[in-house]
């Protein structure tokens, strides 16, 4: 019997740990522990030891001495939003996503973007990107249609920042996308990654430079190449979005999809990642099952250049491509969602980028490069031109 | 003028009973409505030995020269001129105070910082900005105008500043997240001293959150990731530290503000537990005070702490939007606590070391 217990304490302190480590790469254990958002009893907030705390004294039936605001759900220490940005908004071992979107050194670890919050009033104009605590419904919101109930997300409740991040894993997860709240569905909108120097196609992301870091590093130098724009590329990993037959060429696209699937149309028009016979005319702008330069079969190709797109722009916006770049000239990229937006939003209209000309070298927020010049009214020219030719601009495909 | 603590002590019964609080702008006798009085605070008499208190002084609410403190993130007490900087990262603004919390001026309104963390001033009554954005150190003329960029001289590479500070001889302390040390600059400028940065063990950086020195010229460091709070010689070496992350008071989880006081005690704030935690100068744990709320003395997720070098505290909350002026004359007004217990840190090794006890069958 003592032996048993013996092992059954071993089994679970191995369960513990090994518990810890797989739970998730971005909040493990090493980076915050359980009680830095969880509460028991929404109680250790006045000392983590039991003792009384001024000025709340000792607690009183029915008082308010461990805060007004909770309990909350979850067993939270405060309201998602509120704790999430406790670390999230301005610190520098950690993205900052309450920030103007600078995406310019990868030693600053501040290129998470610029959302908004409703709650404690918007930094930046709302319709610059997603809205932190914003009751309307998502624009083009119809899980049904990606085969996800219909409650899975509650508009009513706020955009939250577990809306779409699961904080707690898992680990396959590119940015620990996918909300819990996705169920067992949730799968099917995660995008995976894989880091490393060798790329694994099966995967949506190949982070190619990862350093000598990880989260919670010791310097910004050695945190920021997992952050890094240039050390991040999508695989074209052509497929269908969660339980329909719309295509993705990469699950990012599922991703965004689970809120926005019909964000490019109504219901009858065809959805985002429609059918390759819906492409044809561009209804909107697609999202998959296109190549960028490639005409004919793809309706009329969207006067679309790959040479251009290769050589053209010394920044190129992120796309889709079967060697997820960047070693050579892409060969099949497609564009996605992120491909013009920023999900955290930046300084520009619907977290569009490139579209400011404010600055010599081209940033996601904006800028011209060796393809423009500052003196045309280049704005929205500078991010469509990243794909698409028109008169002097290139030769059609 | 009340003796010291009389005031507190006033102040304290008034709110207990449910009536009034201090008022801004008048002696700290006077009342408030009691709209903003909701406090609960248990009564100080003055006499009992036990835990440290702070008692809550005055309150300044949102007002920044006609706008509102949004979300502010640093905060530094300028004892040469006793004037209160706090940085507001939301209004990207640098609102300066009197001490009794009396705005002053505030700068920033034509874009010179985005998301300010902190602003200091050396001793030439020069201001340094710390922008969030960036991570850019500026320097502004004593009235807010913009002189130069930070230069770093004598650093090599690309230094970004995350954590700054000042002392009373006018010398600027920064942390620089590229070499993971902390750098001082004198008045004029120049580096006069670097270090930290060891691979492993004391003075290891990995994330500094805030800076301090003391009176001595000691140099204290809190750091997110590293051991919680470093004490440093004026010339840089390690001499102390403690905390950790994990349980128990004298522990933090994100330890983002770090003052001393008049008689050498450092205060540590914590955002995410929302705390102001008090220490001896030797790292024993005194008492904390604040909790999530909004009430006077509460704390909705501090961010910066700064101390007069007196008997006043200044902290700032960024869900809080408000900067808080505390006092700790119910500390000099009594006497001298008992001498504090060290709490035995749990770390992990003592529950590793347990659970190995555990499984050899001991009890």
């Amino acid at each position: 019997m003592r032996r048993t217990l013996v092992m059954l304490a071993a089994v679970a302190a191995v369960a513990l740990w090994a518990g810890v480590a797989a739970a998730g790469e971005y909040h493990s254990g090493g980076t915050l522990v359980c009680m830095d958002c969880h509460t028991m009893h929404y109680s250790q907030q006045h000392d983590f030891q039991g003792n009384a705390m001024s000025p709340g004294g000792p607690p009183k039936p029915g008082g308010a001495w461990l805060g007004t605001g909770g309990p909350f759900n979850f067993l939270l220490r405060a309201a998602p939003n509120t704790l999430c940005l406790a670390c999230h908004d301005g610190q520098s071992f950690a993205p900052d996503v309450l920030a103007a979107n600078i995406n310019a050194s990868p030693s600053q670890g501040r290129q998470a973007g610029a959302l908004n919050d409703d709650l404690v009033g918007a930094p930046y104009d709302t319709w610059k990107g997603h809205t932190l605590d914003s009751t309307a419904n998502p624009p083009g919101f119809d899980p049904a249609a990606v085969g996800l109930s219909p409650t899975w997300y509650n508009a009513a409740g706020g955009l939250e920042c577990t809306s779409c991040h699961a904080q707690h894993g898992p680990a396959t997860s590119y940015r620990n996308l996918g909300a819990y709240s996705m169920g067992g569905t949730a799968s099917n909108f995660r995008p995976t990654y894989v880091k490393g120097a060798a790329n694994d196609p099966t995967k949506d992301v190949w982070v190619t430079d990862v350093g000598s870091g990880t989260i919670g590093s010791r310097t910004a130098a050695e945190f920021n190449p997992l952050y890094d724009r240039a050390n991040i590329f999508f695989n074209r990993t052509d497929g269908v979005i969660g339980a329909s037959s719309r295509q993705t060429s990469n699950k990012l696209g599922s991703f965004c999809a689970a809120c926005h699937a019909n964000f490019h149309g109504g219901a009858g028009d065809a959805p985002i990642g429609a059918t390759p016979a819906a492409l044809d005319g561009f209804l909107r702008h697609p999202t998959a099952a296109v190549t960028i330069g490639a005409a004919g079969g793809q309706g009329y190709g969207g006067h679309s250049n790959l040479a251009r797109f290769n050589t053209g722009n010394t920044t190129k916006v992120k796309v889709w491509d079967s060697t997820g770049g960047p070693a050579g000239a892409y060969t099949n990229p497609s564009p996605g969602c992120i491909t013009c937006h920023k999900a955290h939003g930046n300084q520009n209209p619907f977290g569009l980028i490139f579209l400011a000309r404010n600055a010599a070298s081209v940033t996601d927020e904006g800028g011209y490069g060796a393809a423009q010049t500052p003196s045309l009214n280049q704005g929205m020219r500078n991010l469509c031109g990243q794909c698409h030719g028109q008169g002097s601009d290139g030769a059609l495909p | 003028m009340s003796a010291p603590g009389a005031a507190t002590r006033a102040a304290t019964a008034a709110a207990v009973a449910g009536l009034a609080w201090l008022t801004l702008g008048a002696g700290p006798s006077a009342p408030i409505p009691a709209a903003q009085s909701p406090v609960t605070a248990s009564a100080d008499n003055g006499t009992a030995a036990g835990p440290v208190r702070l008692q809550p002084f005055r309150l300044v609410y949102r007002q920044v020269e006609g706008t509102y403190l949004k979300a502010p993130r640093g905060v530094f007490f300028d004892q040469a001129r006793g004037e209160v900087y706090v940085a507001d990262t939301m209004n990207d603004l640098v609102a300066v105070y009197d001490r009794d919390g009396l705005p002053l001026f505030a700068f920033g309104y034509n874009g010179e910082f985005k998301e300010p963390i902190k602003a200091v001033v050396d001793g030439r009554g020069r201001i340094y900005v710390l922008a969030g954005i960036g991570r850019k150190l500026k320097v502004f003329s004593y009235r807010g105008e913009y002189l130069h960029d930070f230069p770093f001289h004598g650093v090599e590479g690309k230094a970004v500043p995350i954590a700054l500070t000042a002392d009373v001889e006018g010398n600027v302390y920064i942390a620089d997240s590229t070499s993971g040390q902390i750098l001082v600059y004198d008045a004029d400028q120049r580096l006069k001293l670097q270090f930290g940065n060891e691979r492993a063990g004391d003075g290891r950086f990995r994330t500094v959150q805030a800076l301090a020195v003391d009176r001595k010229g000691q140099i204290y460091v809190a750091d997110a990731r590293e051991m919680p709070v470093q004490v440093f010689s004026r010339e840089g070496r390690f001499l102390r530290g403690w905390g950790e992350h994990s349980l128990g008071p004298q522990n933090f989880s994100l330890p983002a503000g770090l003052a001393v006081d008049a008689d050498g005690r450092i205060i540590v704030v914590d955002t995410i537990r929302q705390v102001v935690s008090v220490f001896t100068p030797e790292g024993a744990f005194l008492d904390r005070f604040g909790g999530l709320g909004f009430a006077p003395g509460a704390m909705s997720f501090p961010t910066d702490v700064a101390s007069d070098g007196e008997r006043r505290i200044y902290v700032v909350e960024r869900m809080g939007s408000r900067l808080q002026i505390l006092d700790e004359r119910a500390i000099a007004g009594r006497r001298a606590p008992p001498a504090p217990r060290p709490v035995p840190p749990a770390t992990r090794d003592e529950l590793q070391r347990s659970l190995g006890e555990l499984l050899r069958g001991k009890p």
